[in-house]
């Protein structure tokens, strides 16, 4: 027996035949391709793999950035609406000081025409003036040697809306008035006094800083039956004729311009 | 193109492995290898030596896979009456010296001796030269039957 037919039958005796392998090869072969197709479907590839983490990470990158932004946009945000909030009041109150003065010239000698005083539904003392604003002083005078202050409170009538002007000058010398914060505190509805600072002065050891207007809000009128309260003061050589010049709107968007007209006591 | 390559495939791989249940695995996993990838089969004509190259490289990985399947296996499922005891005495030592043989020299072997393959074709499965396959196919015959001339060996 020679080298081949020694191989030839060593090994067919270990490679029974297999007729139905060719049937099994092709079912196999079908069945896992179709298999596999199915996991491919199924299944993302590698580079759907990679696609994935890039996404993710892209994913990650904007979330951070749209956490940035709403950060740093609320901030901006809130910045530019205090600061368009502030832009509208300036506009409102250079509207209101753009309106010009109406107040009465008196000579020399002449009688102030001083406006008549109200009661409020005629029993309390409401102040000086036909409305929207009255004035009612509390009495309270300040002298120092530069200027007498009267310790002053206006009152509005409930269709006054958003800012109200408060300007003033003596009616015989056209001497411009000074307003400022009352220096004993507490005030239950704040004012703001605006306009060129003038100058300071000391009432009852307290710096009080004095302006050429003073601005009262209605959004801030929470404690109405005290009115605003702020000192209002004329200088040496005053005729003590004074008059004020009330300007603002009313709730139905109708603009006001009320002069008030006081006679106040000078001392000598 | 698949079906007339099945049984020599089967052949080849279980000249490899000397395992018949092992041999249809590995023909299958071929089979289906060689279904993916057979659109990059340029030329058709050799399809066959294409596709005993990948039996032949699935037998050597079934064996790495596996490699108790030389050592556990080896005996005949079914026996000739005729002269058994000698001839299982004598099969068992072909298989164990072709055992013995390098993958590649047991490749060249089984093709040429046992799928009666020419030798450019058994270079083309193998992925050598002519020359290199026949001087690896004598150095195997060497291994196998020292005693043999080339001559006698390969009639």
């Amino acid at each position: 027996m020679n080298l081949r037919s020694q191989i030839h039958a060593a090994i067919e005796e270990v490679a029974p035949p297999a007729p139905a392998l060719q049937r099994d090869v092709l079912e196999f072969v079908f069945s896992e391709s179709k298999q596999r197709t199915n996991r491919a479907v199924s299944r993302p590839s590698p580079w759907s793999w990679g696609m994935r983490r890039a996404g993710s990470l892209v994913a990650i990158g904007l979330t951070m950035l749209l956490l940035a932004t709403l950060l740093v946009g609320g901030r901006l945000w809130r910045d530019w609406n205090a600061q368009q909030q502030s832009l509208a009041v300036h506009a409102k109150v250079a509207q209101l000081r753009d309106r010009p003065l109406h107040l009465p010239s008196v000579a020399a000698g002449d009688v102030c025409p001083e406006s008549q005083y109200n009661l409020d539904q005629g029993v309390y003392p409401a102040g000086y003036g036909v409305g929207p604003i009255y004035a009612k002083g509390s009495g309270i005078r300040y002298v120092t040697n530069s200027r007498t202050y009267f310790d002053t409170s206006y009152r509005p009538d409930p269709d006054v809306s958003g800012l109200v002007l408060i300007r003033g000058q003596d009616l015989v010398t056209n001497q411009s008035m000074v307003f400022g914060i009352a220096p004993y505190g507490g005030n239950q509805n704040p004012v703001t006094p605006s306009g060129k600072e003038v100058g300071s002065d000391t009432l009852i050891g307290r710096t009080v800083h004095l302006h050429s207007e003073v601005l009262m809000d209605m959004a801030q009128y929470s404690v109405p039956g005290y009115g605003w309260e702020m000192i209002q003061g004329f200088p040496k050589g005053s005729s003590g004729c004074i008059g004020f010049q009330a300007d603002g709107f009313r709730t139905d968007g109708s603009p006001f311009s009320e002069v008030i007209v006081i006679s106040f006591l000078i001392a000598p | 193109m698949l079906v007339p390559l099945v049984q020599p495939g089967y052949r080849l791989a279980c000249a490899m492995l000397h395992d018949s249940q092992a041999a249809q695995d590995v023909v299958q996993d071929a089979s289906l290898t060689a279904w993916r990838k057979f659109g990059r089969l340029e030329d058709r004509e050799h399809a066959r030596s294409w596709f005993l190259g990948i039996v032949a490289n699935e037998c050597r990985n079934a064996r790495r896979k596996k490699w108790v399947v030389g050592v556990t296996l080896g005996l005949p499922s079914r026996l000739s009456v005729r002269s058994a005891e000698e001839r299982i005495v004598e099969g068992e030592d072909v298989r164990r010296a072709l055992a013995r043989l390098r993958h590649k020299d047991r490749l060249v072997v089984a093709l040429f001796f046992y799928l009666d393959m020419p030798l450019e074709e058994v270079a083309a499965v193998v992925g050598d030269s002519v020359g290199a396959t026949r001087a690896r196919l004598y150095r195997s015959i060497q291994r196998l039957r020292p005693d043999l001339g080339l001559e006698e060996a390969l009639q």
